[in-house]
């Protein structure tokens, strides 16, 4: 039996006759990080959508926990355990830090209406045991004495540990994260560094998209490239960081744009 | 002192409508223009059962109500694809259906006569149809509405809108069932909307389509702004306030014809000013965009 957490078979977009991703076939097991990389324009981004349900494929299979999600919505992908965060670090910039995070911590009796005006007791119980894990997450990013700060006074790099803590307090499986070393200090870096260490030692699956490789060689397990949408190389970080045809796509083929 | 009471009751039905609308606008950040057509449902529904079928206001109320949130309901199955100006334009265009369809279908609704001799509220054998008695009748729906809606923005349900007005596609990336949510919005709003129209069917005892035309979702609208977008206390004080002003006009002398413009050239002025001043209200967090 597969251990297999993602996968993706044959998989093809286009966007007004671009092709953004290409007969991408990947198979991701448990509890490793993996990392995305690829120049600008690569598709990376299109394919975490691909695999959220943001976008739709034009064709080819996508599986989560074994579970085929090509046509299904965004919220019901991510109920099978699929966690993300965004390129633009994407909070809820008018709501506290706190909020932020107990927002991710589902729970459909206590988001019930009924349960906001007739069940007040039970709803005070659940939300103290929330607001308890929700500042241990806090607590583990350093922004525990922000919590009731608003999300939009915080810097870039706070915003980025603050979106991976809400990533977290949604308790996916699979974790995707879009560049979540862009833009950090050298500190913040190593604070993510640790969580998404952290989430591999508690047997998540971690698939992150990043242009610093430095981050890419540190952490990660595996190495999955594109370009234009193709995937040109899939293997170790040492392997795959000293592949001729990966130097190409970063540095540009010589001779390739010459007249 | 009655005049005072009349003005208090108005005020309390128009803090219910508003505090209904800030939740689907200023929470949940549907911008919804439609208000009218939902206090117009359940004004109607209300005088309907009342009038036509006999029974007791009591009874009328919880009816209208449904038949409100129903609609409400309906209305964000019907716009669940739709966002930003497109909602506003598509609900704007549910309340002019609203509207057109209470003056046209004349043999329910009586069309531009309207329907009169809607009964008052009974309480222990006490008829509610002077102002005082009927403001304290507004006052206590108000407090309830109040407490409802405090617990509401307060809980975990509360949360999830204000996530679903900063991002809806964040919150699409933590399970969250948007069309859900909208849907829940919406009957809410729509369903304070019905219980501010029964009242006011049952206070004035005579409805017509003139009340319920799709502008007055504006003034609705205002109100909320006027307050402050995603603040109760601000629904309270932008209908308080929006409800008292133009009775200023009244002293002022000014004819009756004149009367009406003035009325909504002042609504106006109000809301350039406020975008000009205070884009977020009196004690809103959000600005209207």
């Amino acid at each position: 039996m597969s251990t297999s957490v993602l996968k993706m078979h044959d998989l093809s977009v286009s966007f007004d006759g671009v092709h953004a991703v290409v007969d991408l076939s990947v198979e991701i097991p448990r509890s490793c990080i993996v990392a995305l990389i690829g120049p600008n324009g690569a598709g990376k981004t299109t394919v975490f959508n691909l695999v959220c349900g943001y976008v739709v494929a034009d064709k080819g299979r996508i599986s989560v926990a074994g579970v085929e999600v090509r046509s299904r919505r965004p919220e019901q992908v991510a109920q099978l355990g699929l966690g993300r965060s965004f390129q633009d670090c994407k909070v809820f910039e008018q709501m506290s830090v706190i909020d932020n995070v107990l927002l991710a911590m589902r729970d459909p009796k206590a988001e019930s209406m009924t349960s906001a005006i007739f069940q007040r007791q039970l709803l005070r119980k659940g939300e103290e045991d929330r607001k308890r894990r929700a500042t241990e997450l806090l607590q583990e990013a350093g922004l525990v004495s922000k919590s009731s700060s608003l999300a939009c006074d915080l810097s870039y790099g706070q915003r980025k540990l603050l979106e991976l803590c809400r990533v977290r307090a949604f308790e996916p499986s699979v974790y995707l994260l879009d560049e979540p070393f862009s833009g950090l200090f050298p500190d913040t870096a190593t604070e993510m560094t640790k969580m998404i260490q952290g989430l591999r030692d508690a047997g998540k699956t971690v698939v992150f998209i990043e242009h610093d490789m430095q981050a890419v060689a540190e952490i990660s397990d595996r190495v999955l490239v594109l370009d234009f949408g193709r995937k040109i190389a899939d293997g170790t970080p040492d392997k795959v960081l000293n592949d001729q045809a990966v130097l190409d796509a970063y540095l540009g083929r010589v001779g390739h744009d010459a007249p | 002192m009655e005049y005072l009471a009349h003005i208090m009751a108005m005020a309390g039905i128009f803090v219910i409508l508003t505090i209904g609308l800030n939740m689907i606008v200023g929470y949940a950040g549907l911008p919804a223009l439609g208000h009218s057509a939902f206090f117009c449902v359940g004004a109607y529904a209300a005088a309907l059962i009342s009038v036509r079928y006999g029974l007791s206001p009591w009874l009328a109320l919880p009816i209208a109500i449904m038949t409100a949130a129903v609609c409400g309901w309906g209305v964000s199955l019907l716009t669940a694809r739709l966002s930003g100006d497109f909602l506003a334009l598509a609900t704007f265009g549910l309340a002019v259906v609203t509207y057109s369809s209470v003056l046209n279908v004349t043999s329910i609704t009586g069309g531009p006569l309207g329907m009169s001799n809607i009964p008052p509220y009974q309480l222990l054998g006490l008829s509610l149809d002077t102002p005082w008695s009927f403001c304290f009748l507004v006052l206590g729906w108000c407090a309830a509405v109040l407490a409802i809606a405090f617990a509401m923005v307060n809980s975990p349900f509360g949360r999830v809108l204000r996530g679903m007005r900063e991002s809806t596609v964040v919150v699409e990336s933590l399970a969250v069932d948007v069309s859900g949510f909208a849907g829940r919005a919406f009957s809410f709003g729509a369903g304070l909307a019905g219980l501010s129209g029964a009242l006011y069917a049952h206070y004035i005892s005579f409805i017509d389509p003139t009340t319920f035309t799709p502008l007055e979702s504006v003034t609705v609208l205002l109100m909320v702004v006027f307050g402050g977008l995603g603040s109760i206390p601000g629904s309270i004080i932008g209908a308080t306030t929006l409800v008292i002003l133009p009775e200023i006009l009244r002293f002022l002398g000014l004819p009756s014809s004149m009367a009406a413009p003035v009325r909504q050239m002042l609504y106006g002025s109000i809301l350039v000013a406020l975008m000009l001043i205070r884009p977020s209200g009196l004690l809103g967090r959000y600005k209207w965009r």
